[in-house]
């Protein structure tokens, strides 16, 4: 199962990841998690929000380029030893992993980690072979 | 002088040779250039018509877009078999444009470049360095068969390695340097850095290919030692050489024995009076591979007939002030627009062609090329890897369309500011004229 993520184009100017906050806070968007992969030009901002369809419209109307892309959530107990667990069945899979990053989620006790791997299906396919089945963007929050 | 006889001559001398070359040059040319054969034509003019320079400006023009239509060879009078070199430029889309020359065009050239050298203090004592680009590009060849001609050791040691080049004028004796005018103040600048001015034997600088002002003049003067000569020239014209200062500093001295200028208006084609800015047009007298007649320049200046106290008549032309098209001259190489705009058609595949800003600036004498890109919908992923591919495929581009290196940077959709809803394609941070 693959989850919704926007994924935005941030130039390295003052003031340009402010503006993406600001635009999606106007209009009540809540963020999850958020990674940004940077050169020294611009950087490539990675997010989780409540309501990802919303949140591109306002975004592309604040003259921001977004758009938004299936990555897999799969849950992990916040413990020592949980995200290797998850990387050994990818590895053994030999599934690459193209980005990843995690978050806490504070109302299910656990921790999520939001992953683009070289093929998504066969990940979620591998991990559910370990009884670990991936989240939606419904039972994501 | 090199050539006291042509050089001394009076302007009545001047306007009858030119007269009796252009008469030759027009029947030759009909009988060999298909396409001003058929401009003449169109016009109802013979060659006969021609009797004397008071009918050039019944000539039809001729455009860089000539030698875009009916390039590589189409406009050559000559057979391959008689031409013996190519050079070619930056044409306005991303094609090249070409020119020939026969054995005898390459003796003119070299004529013209001698006769400056020769003004200037040069002679078969001299130690030349040429910097500039040696290739397809004329200002490389174009110095170094001028130099040739009048005896001078010539040190070919083009472009680059700014260390190596300083290192080879203090070890060789480098008594006369050619290149751009904004790399020789940045040699200067290295010089005066590494404390070796005291070790040069340099006196005269030949610096041309791009426009320069005279602060710049003095600056390269200052931190050289030497005296700092402009030249003139282009490709389609001939090369570096066509119009040479002489030891007065006063204007371009063009060799009127071989071309023939004018100054029109851009709008109206008109040719102006004497003294008058205006567009610069050039007829090739003796040019035998690759003749023109009234070509359209594009540089903007005024010509001033006055004799010069150096004792020469040849006409002076000021240092152009700027171009009636949107050519831009960068690091010395001519870059249009277009020819990014092309680069840009080609990378967004069929979408829409993203917006664009060029903006050139001279950051510590070195011209800089960036090119602001609209990030769009076709090279935007979530990937840093697949964005940093479509940023080096237009780099890439640019660089092998443009002959120069270009910054490329992606921007925000929308951002780049539009007037009347037309964006202001080109900033020119420099200060030139």
């Amino acid at each position: 199962m693959n989850i919704k993520q926007l994924s935005i184009f941030v130039e390295n100017k003052p003031g340009r990841a402010y503006a993406i906050a600001e635009a999606l806070s106007n209009n009540n968007i809540n963020l999850s998690a958020l990674s940004i992969a940077d050169t020294s030009e611009y950087g490539i901002m990675r997010v989780i929000v409540d309501d990802p369809e919303k949140a591109k419209k306002i975004l592309q109307e604040a003259g921001v380029m977004v758009k938004i892309t299936d990555v897999i959530a799969i849950p992990m107990d916040n413990s020592p030893g949980s995200l290797t667990k998850i990387l050994k069945i990818l590895t053994d899979a030999d599934i690459s992993v193209r980005y990843m990053y995690a978050f806490v989620n504070e109302h299910k006790g656990g921790a999520v980690l939001v992953t683009k791997t070289g093929n998504n299906d066969m990940a979620v396919a591998e991990l559910s072979k370990f009884g670990i089945s991936t989240l939606d963007n419904d039972n994501l929050f | 002088m090199w050539n006291e006889k042509i050089e001394k001559m009076s302007r009545e001398e001047i306007r009858a040779l030119q007269s009796e070359r252009l008469v030759a040059q027009v029947k030759r040319m009909y009988e060999k250039v298909d396409l001003f054969r058929q401009r003449m034509d169109e016009k109802g003019l013979k060659p006969s018509d021609i009797k004397g320079v008071e009918d050039l400006s019944k000539l039809p023009f001729s455009y860089k877009s000539d030698l875009r239509d009916y390039y590589p060879y189409g406009l050559f009078a000559e057979p391959m078999s008689k031409i013996v070199r190519v050079h070619a430029s930056s044409g306005t889309t991303g094609k090249q444009i070409v020119v020939g020359y026969t054995e005898n065009d390459l003796g003119m050239w070299s004529e013209c470049v001698a006769r400056m050298l020769t003004e200037i203090g040069a002679d078969n004592n001299s130690f030349v360095q040429v910097s500039y680009g040696y290739g397809l590009f004329t200002g490389g060849l174009g110095a170094h068969d001028g130099a040739t001609k009048i005896g001078a050791t010539v040190i070919p040691i083009s472009t680059g390695n700014t260390k190596r080049q300083i290192q080879t004028m203090i070890d060789f004796g480098t008594t006369v340097l050619c290149c751009t005018p904004s790399y020789a103040l940045y040699l200067g600048e290295e010089i005066e850095a590494m404390g070796v001015k005291d070790q040069l034997k340099l006196k005269a600088g030949i610096f041309g290919a791009e426009p320069w002002t005279e602060d710049m003049r003095k600056a390269i003067e200052d931190k050289l030692n030497i005296k700092a000569y402009d030249i003139y020239g282009l490709s389609e014209i001939m090369g570096p050489g066509v119009a040479c200062e002489c030891k007065e500093q006063a204007g371009m001295h063009v060799w009127e024995d071989m071309f023939i200028p004018e100054i029109i208006d851009p709008d109206t084609c008109e040719v102006l009076p004497e003294g008058a800015s205006g567009e610069l047009v050039f007829t090739t007298l003796t040019k035998e591979g690759f003749p023109l007649i009234r070509y359209r320049t594009r540089d903007i200046c005024s010509l001033n007939y006055e004799p010069c106290k150096c004792g020469r008549n040849h006409v002076r032309m000021r240092k152009p002030s700027g171009r009636s098209d949107d050519m831009l001259i960068i690091r010395g190489v001519n870059v249009f627009p277009s020819q990014i705009e092309e680069v840009l058609i080609k990378v967004s595949e069929g979408d829409i062609t993203p917006n664009y800003q060029i903006i050139v600036d001279r950051v510590n004498n070195n011209d800089t090329l960036d090119v602001n890109v609209e990030m769009s919908e076709t090279m935007f992923t979530d990937e840093i890897e697949a964005v940093e591919k479509v940023e080096k495929k237009i780099t890439e581009m640019l660089r092998s369309t443009l002959g120069i290196g270009a910054k490329v940077h992606l921007v925000n959709p929308k951002s780049i500011t539009r007037s009347e809803g037309k964006a202001k394609r080109v900033i020119d941070n420099r200060k030139l004229h």
